[in-house]
C-alpha cells in the first residue's frame, strides 16, 4: 500500500451522481475529484494527474467520445471506466476499442465499480 | 478687433522706452548724489567744527600751562612762544584732506596776521594781510570778531570754501579749519559721471538686445495667431465664449451659420438668448451635454455642448463649443428606424433569427427561435448561452465556414431547451465577428421524406408482388423496374431489356408489325400526355425469351414523372375470341346455307315459322311442333322471360322497329343455352306492325367464356386485396416502430436517474446493518433493477438490431431453447408435444433473435396453461414453398375475440401487474417480420391457440444487409 492515496476524477453531467459517487470512493480512501463536463474533465487531468477516471458518455458540450478520442490522440495512460446507459455486448466491445479500460452499466453496482477500480489500479 | 504693431512702431516705441529710462536713471542719479553731497558737507562741517574747538581749547590750555611753567622756572613767558611750541606739536602729524588747512590769527593793528598755519600742500601763505581787506562774511574775519561757527563760501582768497571757526578770547587770536569746497565735491561728481555712463549703456545695450531678439520673431508670432484666429473663426464647431454674467465675448462664423444670425451680432448679448428649454449651469458643466437650443428664426434644433471655464486676471470666462447635431440625429433616427424595421421583420419572420457572437454568447434571438427551441423568452436564451449544437464538429464546420467564406450554409442537428433533437437548415453571415444566422425547422421535412420514402418503397414492393406483370420506366426510357410476373410473362429481365428502345425489337422482331405497334403506343402516350386522359388499352402480340407468342394488351399511366405499364396476358382468352369468330364465320356461312335460326311470326294469329336451324337451337328435331309465340315464351328461362314478354307492347304498339337481346332458354334434355335473338317488325301498307322476322344464336360457348373471365377478374380483385392488405400490415409495424422510438428514448432518460437512485441505495445499504430500513433498501434496490430490465426491454423496439445471419435449424434450435423451460413445464405438468416435418429446410435467420421468440412464446403458453394444473403444447414444422412454417399450439383457455385483435400491441398484457411488460409478442412480431416473415393467430375460446409463423428461406435482402452501427452519440 502506498502513502499517498489515488486520485480519481469522476466525471457525470448529473451532480447528484458525482456527489455520491465521491462519497462511496472517498469511504474507500481514494482521493476524489468531480467534474461535471468534459472540457473542465480535461483541464483536470491535465492539473490533478488523476489514476482512474469513471466517464459518463452522454454529457452536452465535450462528451464521453470526445474525451476517449483526446486521451488516445495524446497517448494517455489514464485508466478510464465508462458508466453508461448501453444494453448490448456490440456496444460494450466498441467502447472498449474507443480506448475504455472498463465498461459498467446504469444502474451501477457499486460492489463491481470497487472491484473494478481495485482491478485497473493493479 | 485688429491691433498688430509694425516694426517701425516698435522701433519708435522702444526709442521713447529707452530715453525715458535714461531720464529717470540719471534723475535717480542726480538726487541720490546730491543728497550725499549735502550729508558730506554736514558731516565735514562737524568735523571741521569739532577741529577748530579742540585745536582752540588744545592751544588755550597749553598756553596756561607754558605760563605756569615760566612762572616757576623764572623764565620769560610769551604767547609767541607757546603758540610757537604749539605750531611744532601741530606739523609733526599731518593735516586732512588735499586742501584741508589749520590756521590761527590775531588781530594786529590794521593787519591780520598768521601765527600757525598748517596744511599737507604747502601753499604761499602771506605773512599777514590788511585787516580791511577781508570780506565781512569770510571765516577769518567772522574768528576775530569773536564769532563760532561754520559757514560754505568764499575764504580771503576767492576760492570757495567749507570753514569752521572759533575764537579763543584769553589769548586774543581765533583758531579757523577749513578744506575746499571743490575737494568735498570732486567724489560726487566722478561718480554722477560714472553712473551716467553705465545707466547710459546698459539701457542702450537692453534696447538693442531686444531689438535683435524680438524684432525677427514678431512675424511668426503675428502669422502664428493669425492662423489662430482663421481656424477659430473658420471652424466648423461653434466656438462661443462667454463671461461670467453669460454674455457673449466671442462667437465664430459657424455660431453665427449655425444659429442663423448675421456677422458680428452676436458679440455682448446674452448666452440665454441662443438657449430653448435646455437647462444646464455653465460652471458645472464637466461633460460634453446634448440639448436643444433656438436659432433666430425660432426653430429648435438638437446640439451637443460642451465648455472649459478659463480666467484671464480676475476675469472669468468660458469657452463653449458647440456642435450641431441635426444631421446626425436624422441619420441616426434614420438608422434605428431601419434597425427596428429589420427587428421587425425578424420578429415575425417564420424561420428562427439568431445573432451571437464568435465566441458564443447570444445577442439576439426572434420568438420563431425561441418556439423552435422551445425557450419562454430571451432572458431564458441569452444569459445562459445553452448548448445547441448536437454535435460539436457542426459548430466547429459553421464557423470555419464563416471564416473562410463569410457565410455557412447546411443542415445540422441541434438540440432545444429540453434536450430534443431537431433537424435544422442552418445558413448564416458574419459581420463584425457577430453571426447572424437563419434556422428553418426541418424536422417536419426530414419526417415527410422518411414517410415518402417508405411509401415509395411500399409501392416498389406492391408493384413486385403484383399478380399481372408490370413495369416502371423513367422519362428518358429507361426501365427502372420488371416485376416478377412480368419475367415470368415473358422471360425477359432487366439485363435483357434495359431501356424501352431495347424492347421493341426483341418483344416484336417483325420490322413492319413492330413499327405499326411503335407508332400506335407513341401517338397514344402522347394523348395521355397532352390531354390528361387515360391511355386506351393496346392489344398486340408479344414474342417471350423463348420465342412462344403471347396475347397482350397493355394499359399505360403516369406516376409523376414515370411512366407505370400493366400487361394482361389474354392468350387465353384471345383464344376464345378467335374461336367465337369462328363460330361466327360458320353461323354466316349457315346463314348463306340457311343454317341460322331464323323465324318469323305474324302478330294478328301469334303464329310463326321456324327455321331447321331454329327448332335445333331449342334442342328440337326440325318441325316438332307448331311454333306459337306462347310456345316460343315457354321454353325461354323463366327469369328472363319477363323481359322478352315487355317488348311486345312497344312492338305493338309501333314504337320498337329493331331488337337485339340475350336470353336464357332451357333444352328439353335440361341443359341451358344461351341465345342471341335478333329481330325486326314488318309492317303493313298502313305503316302498322303486322309481323316479326327474326334469327337465333346459339351464344353458350361465348357465355361461358365471358363467365371464365369474370371468375379471373375476381380472382384479380382479391390479389389487390391481398395487396392492400400486405400495405395495412406495412403501416401496422411502421406504427409499432414509432412506439419503439418513443419508449427508447424514455427509456435511455429513465436510466439516468435510476442509476442515481440505485448508487444512493447501495451506498446507504452499506450503513445499514439489518432491520426494517435494511430491508426496504433492499426492496427499493430490486425495485430499480426490475425497472431497469423494463427500460431495456423496451429499447428493443427502437434498436434496428444487428442480424446476425447463419443457417438455423429450426428443429434444433427449438429443442435448445425448450430445454431451457422444459423442466419448469413438466413440473407444472404441461408436456411438449413436437410434430416436426423432416423436409424441413435450413433458414437464413438469427438465431439469437429466433430464439427469443420462441421463448416468448413458450412462456405466453406456460402462462395460459399454469392456472389450469397442466395442458399440452404441440410444436410443428411443415416444408411450405420458399420456406417453412412453424406453428405452437395450445390447448388453454383461447383467446377472447375482443383480445385477439391487440395481442400485437406494445404494452398491451392479460397478464397480472408486474408479471409481463407487454412487449413480448410485440418484440416477436417485429422480429419475424425483420426476417420478412409472419405470424397468424389462431384462437377460438375454449379451444386453445396456435400462432403460426412462416419464415422465408433467405430474409429479404435489406434486412440482411442492414447491419446498423451502434449509435455513437446516444450511448
Amino acid at each position: 500500500m502506498e502513502m499517498t492515496a489515488k486520485k480519481i476524477l469522476v466525471v457525470d453531467d448529473e451532480y447528484s451522481f458525482c456527489k455520491f459517487m465521491k462519497e462511496y470512493l472517498t469511504r474507500l480512501g481514494y482521493a476524489v475529484t468531480i467534474s461535471m463536463n468534459g472540457e473542465q474533465a480535461l483541464d483536470l487531468i491535465g492539473m490533478e494527474k488523476p489514476d482512474i477516471m469513471t466517464l459518463d458518455m452522454r454529457m452536452p458540450g465535450l462528451n464521453g467520445y470526445d474525451i476517449l478520442e483526446r486521451l488516445r490522440k495524446e497517448n494517455s495512460t489514464l485508466k478510464v471506466i465508462v458508466i453508461s446507459a448501453i444494453d448490448t455486448p456490440e456496444m460494450e466491445e466498441h467502447l472498449t476499442r474507443f480506448g475504455a479500460h472498463a465498461v459498467l452499466r446504469k444502474p451501477m453496482d457499486l460492489e463491481e465499480m470497487a472491484q473494478t477500480i481495485k482491478r485497473l489500479l493493479e | 478687433m485688429k491691433n498688430g504693431l509694425s516694426s517701425a512702431d516698435i522701433k519708435k516705441r522702444l526709442t521713447f522706452l529707452v530715453a525715458g529710462t535714461l531720464f529717470l536713471a540719471l534723475a535717480a542719479i542726480g538726487i541720490t548724489n546730491w543728497h550725499l553731497y549735502r550729508l558730506a558737507l554736514r558731516q565735514e562741517g562737524v568735523i571741521l567744527t569739532y577741529l577748530a574747538k579742540s585745536h582752540a581749547q588744545t592751544i588755550e590750555s597749553f598756553a596756561r600751562h607754558e605760563k605756569e611753567d615760566a612762572r616757576l622756572l623764572g623764565q620769560p613767558y610769551t604767547i609767541d612762544d607757546a603758540l610757537m611750541s604749539y605750531r611744532e606739536i601741530v606739523s609733526s602729524f599731518g593735516s586732512f584732506g588735499d586742501t584741508g588747512s589749520f590756521a590761527v590769527v590775531r588781530r594786529e593793528g590794521d593787519s591780520i596776521r598768521w601765527l600757525i598755519r598748517h596744511r599737507n600742500k604747502p601753499q604761499g601763505f602771506p605773512e599777514k594781510i590788511p585787516f580791511d581787506t577781508v570780506g565781512e562774511e569770510e571765516p577769518i574775519k567772522l574768528a576775530l570778531k569773536g564769532k563760532s561757527g561754520t559757514i560754505a563760501g568764499e575764504d580771503y582768497r576767492g576760492v570757495p570754501v567749507l570753514a569752521a571757526y572759533e575764537p579763543i578770547p584769553s589769548l586774543d587770536v581765533a583758531v579757523v579749519v577749513k578744506l575746499d569746497l571743490a575737494e568735498i565735491e570732486a567724489p560726487f561728481i566722478q561718480h554722477g559721471i560714472e553712473s551716467f555712463l553705465v545707466t547710459l549703456i546698459l539701457v542702450l545695450g537692453g534696447g538693442l538686445v531686444y531689438l535683435r531678439v524680438v524684432t525677427p520673431m514678431m512675424p511668426r508670432l503675428m502669422a502664428r495667431e493669425e492662423t489662430l484666429r482663421s481656424i477659430l473663426e473658420n471652424a466648423s464647431e461653434g466656438i462661443i465664449t462667454i463671461d461670467a454674467a453669460a454674455n457673449i465675448l466671442y462667437a465664430n462664423n459657424a455660431v453665427e451659420r449655425m444659429f442663423d444670425y448675421p456677422a458680428k451680432a452676436l458679440s455682448g448679448k446674452p448666452f440665454s438668448m441662443l438657449m430653448s428649454e435646455c437647462a444646464f449651469s455653465i460652471p458645472s458643466m464637466e461633460e460634453a451635454m446634448e440639448c436643444t437650443m433656438l436659432r433666430r428664426n425660432g426653430t429648435r434644433f438638437p446640439v451637443i455642448i460642451s465648455g472649459r471655464p478659463w480666467a484671464e486676471g480676475t476675469r472669468r470666462a468660458f469657452t463653449l463649443i458647440v456642435q450641431d447635431i441635426s444631421e446626425r440625429k436624422e441619420a441616426d433616427d434614420l438608422l434605428r428606424a431601419s434597425e427596428e424595421k429589420y427587428r421587425g421583420l425578424a420578429e415575425n419572420a417564420i424561420a428562427g433569427v439568431i445573432q451571437s457572437t464568435l465566441g458564443g454568447k447570444m445577442l439576439y434571438a426572434n420568438n420563431a427561435l425561441l418556439e423552435m427551441f422551445e425557450y419562454g423568452s430571451l432572458d431564458e436564451l441569452i444569459p445562459t448561452a445553452p448548448p445547441m449544437w448536437k454535435n460539436q464538429e457542426d459548430r466547429i464546420k459553421m464557423i470555419e465556414a464563416l471564416k473562410s467564406s463569410g457565410r455557412a450554409n447546411f443542415e445540422a442537428e441541434m438540440l432545444t431547451k429540453t434536450g430534443k433533437t431537431i433537424t435544422v437548415l442552418y445558413s448564416a453571415v458574419i459581420a463584425d465577428d457577430t453571426i447572424s444566422a437563419m434556422i428553418v425547422d426541418m424536422t417536419e421535412r426530414a419526417k415527410a421524406e422518411e414517410a415518402l420514402r417508405k411509401s415509395r418503397e411500399d409501392f416498389k414492393r406492391i408493384l413486385e408482388n403484383s399478380p399481372v406483370p408490370m413495369a416502371l420506366t423513367d422519362e428518358e426510357q429507361r426501365i427502372l423496374l420488371l416485376n416478377g410476373k412480368f419475367i415470368e410473362t415473358f422471360g425477359y429481365d432487366l439485363a435483357d431489356i434495359p431501356t424501352v428502345e431495347e424492347w421493341w425489337p426483341r418483344a416484336y422482331p417483325d420490322p413492319s408489325y413492330r413499327e405499326e405497334v411503335k407508332t400506335l403506343w407513341n401517338r397514344r402516350v402522347e394523348a395521355v400526355m397532352r390531354t390528361g386522359e387515360a391511355f386506351v388499352p393496346m392489344e398486340t402480340v408479344v414474342v417471350r425469351k423463348d420465342g412462344n407468342r403471347r396475347n397482350i394488351t397493355f394499359d399505360f399511366s403516369f406516376f409523376g414523372n414515370r411512366g407505370l405499364t400493366v400487361f394482361h396476358d389474354i392468350t387465353g382468352r384471345k383464344a376464345m375470341e378467335d374461336e367465337l369468330v369462328k363460330s361466327r364465320e360458320k353461323l354466316a356461312n349457315a346463314q348463306e346455307l340457311a343454317h341460322v335460326g331464323n323465324w318469323d311470326m305474324d302478330l294478328l294469329t301469334g303464329k310463326g315459322t321456324w327455321s331447321d336451324e331454329s327448332f335445333r337451337i331449342f334442342g328440337f328435331e326440325p318441325g316438332a311442333f307448331e311454333p306459337t309465340f306462347d310456345k316460343f315464351i315457354s321454353l325461354i328461362h323463366p327469369e328472363d322471360r319477363k323481359k322478352i314478354e315487355d317488348y311486345f307492347p312497344d312492338i305493338l304498339s309501333g314504337k320498337l322497329r329493331k331488337a337485339e337481346f340475350d336470353m336464357r332458354i332451357t333444352r328439353p334434355d335440361g341443359q341451358e343455352r344461351f341465345i342471341h335473338d335478333k329481330l325486326e317488325v314488318i309492317t303493313g301498307n298502313d305503316g302498322k306492325p303486322v309481323k316479326i322476322a327474326g334469327a337465333n344464336f346459339d351464344i353458350t360457348e361465348r357465355k361461358l367464356h365471358e363467365q371464365k373471365l369474370e371468375i379471373a377478374n375476381h380472382d384479380l380483385t382479391a390479389a389487390l386485396e391481398q395487396v392492400r392488405q400486405t400495405q395495412a400490415i406495412l403501416m401496422r409495424s411502421e406504427k409499432l416502430a414509432s412506439v419503439g422510438t418513443l419508449a427508447a428514448g424514455v427509456a435511455h432518460e429513465i436510466l439516468n436517474p435510476l442509476n442515481i437512485i440505485g448508487t444512493i441505495c447501495q451506498i446507504m445499504l452499506m450503513d445499514e446493518r439489518r432491520g426494517k430500513i435494511h430491508d426496504n433498501l433492499r426492496e427499493i434496490m430490486l425495485q430499480v433493477q426490475r425497472t431497469a430490465k423494463i427500460t431495456n426491454n423496451l429499447r428493443m423496439f427502437a434498436r434496428e438490431k444487428k442480424m446476425d445471419i447463419s443457417a438455423v435449424d429450426l428443429h434444433k434450435l427449438f429443442d435448445h431453447t425448450a430445454g431451457l423451460l422444459e423442466h419448469d413445464l413438466n413440473l407444472d405438468n404441461i408436456f411438449i408435444d413436437r410434430r416436426f416435418d423432416p423436409d424441413a429446410p435450413l433458414i437464413m435467420a438469427d438465431a439469437d433473435q429466433l430464439a427469443q421468440v420462441i421463448l416468448t412464446l413458450l412462456n405466453n403458453a406456460h402462462d395460459v396453461l399454469q392456472p389450469r394444473r397442466g395442458g399440452k403444447i404441440t410444436a410443428a414444422t411443415k416444408a411450405v414453398r420458399d420456406g417453412i412454417e412453424f406453428s405452437l399450439h395450445d390447448d388453454g383457455p383461447g383467446i377472447p375475440e375482443d383480445v385477439l385483435d391487440r395481442i400485437f400491441d406494445p404494452f398491451f398484457t392479460t397478464k397480472e401487474p408486474g408479471k409481463g411488460t407487454g412487449l413480448g409478442l410485440s418484440i416477436a412480431l417485429n422480429i419475424i417480420e425483420h426476417h420478412g416473415g409472419t405470424i397468424n393467430v389462431k384462437s377460438r375460446e375454449g379451444e386453445g391457440t396456435c400462432l403460426t409463423i412462416f419464415l422465408p428461406k433467405d430474409p429479404p435482402r435489406n434486412q440482411a444487409k442492414e447491419v446498423d452501427k451502434p449509435e455513437l452519440r446516444k450511448s
